[in-house]
């Protein structure tokens, strides 16, 4: 008798089954922030292994989820920060490799939109395109085609809403690092949305030339 | 008309910052607070470029649909993104050799 109550009240845990029961979520969980497969089973494997190792520190006034949830947070930051670690920083390492931006490269115009490719219309009500199945698999897409560890930036600030400070300071980045990395995300989605949905859906309507 | 438009539009343009430097600046505006020469300039840049006026409203909405993404995300798992059986095995033996 003893005993059934002790189990009601302190969740017992059970690593052995952990893969079986937050395997797919927890590494969707780690996919969906990281956008890389490779990465996304590093962290999963990372997460369950010191989960193991601190099983005792496992207070029970959570569910087993969201702890290992807790864990796997940690290890993505983790993950991103060595990443970040190993390569060096300057504003045009991050803008390069998208420098098909649609500017015009020189002459008098040089910096300003090229006129056949600047951004074009979307549209009167782009919003409805978040309701179609279709438009969110060229988004993810689009997500895969950043470098991995400038998504994984852009998508931990836009979803868990992690202002850019605390960003700099568990990255180890400097502010200017991160605006210039944010933008590089957008301005490479924004271009590829154009060019695989909105240029796609609509080849009659491009930008008239006056 | 239109020419002269245009000639108006490009002569006040052109000592301007270029359209890239201004995205540049529109992208770091959702996040921090822009100087008054930047506020200024922008302003400026963007009365004459309608490149740039469509530029904001699609960042905004790129912000929105990655937010989205993320919403829809916590809900359901599509097949295609499940752990893969041989990473499972993988991470099993790990697992055990620990």
């Amino acid at each position: 008798m003893l005993d059934s109550s002790m189990d009601k009240n302190t969740p017992r845990l059970d690593p052995l089954t952990w893969l079986d029961r937050y395997g797919d979520y927890l590494y969707y969980y780690a996919f969906s922030r990281l956008r890389s497969v490779e990465a996304a089973e590093d962290v999963v494997q990372e997460t369950l292994m010191a989960a193991l190792k601190s099983s005792d520190t496992f207070a029970g006034n959570s569910s087993e989820k969201s702890w290992l949830t807790g864990i796997l947070k940690h290890k993505i930051m983790d993950h991103l920060r060595k990443v970040f670690r190993e390569k060096s920083f300057n504003e045009a390492e991050i803008l390069s490799g998208d420098s098909d931006a649609g500017f015009t490269v020189s002459g008098k115009w040089k910096g300003h939109w090229d006129i056949e490719q600047g951004p074009i219309d979307w549209g009167k009500d782009p919003a409805r395109l978040l309701e179609q199945k279709e438009f969110m698999e060229v988004l993810e897409m689009c997500l895969e085609k950043l470098p991995p560890h400038f998504a994984g930036v852009f998508i931990l600030y836009q979803i868990e809403k992690i202002p850019t400070q605390e960003i700099c300071k568990e990255l180890e980045i400097t502010p200017t690092n991160v605006w210039v990395i944010l933008h590089r995300c957008r301005r490479q989605l924004r271009r590829c949305l154009e060019a695989n949905w909105i240029r796609e859906k609509k080849p009659a309507r491009g930008l008239r030339r006056k | 008309m239109n020419r002269f438009k245009l000639f108006i539009l490009g002569w006040l343009a052109l000592p301007l910052p270029p359209c890239e430097e201004i995205t540049k600046t529109l992208s770091a505006a959702r996040d921090r607070k822009l100087s008054f020469r930047e506020r200024i300039l922008t302003r400026l840049h963007l009365f004459t470029c309608v490149w740039c006026r469509r530029y904001i409203r699609q960042i905004d909405f790129v912000d929105k649909a990655v937010q989205k993404l993320a919403v829809s995300a916590e809900r359901e798992i599509p097949p295609k993104n499940l752990l893969s059986p041989e990473s499972r095995k993988r991470i099993r033996r790990a697992l055990e050799e620990d």
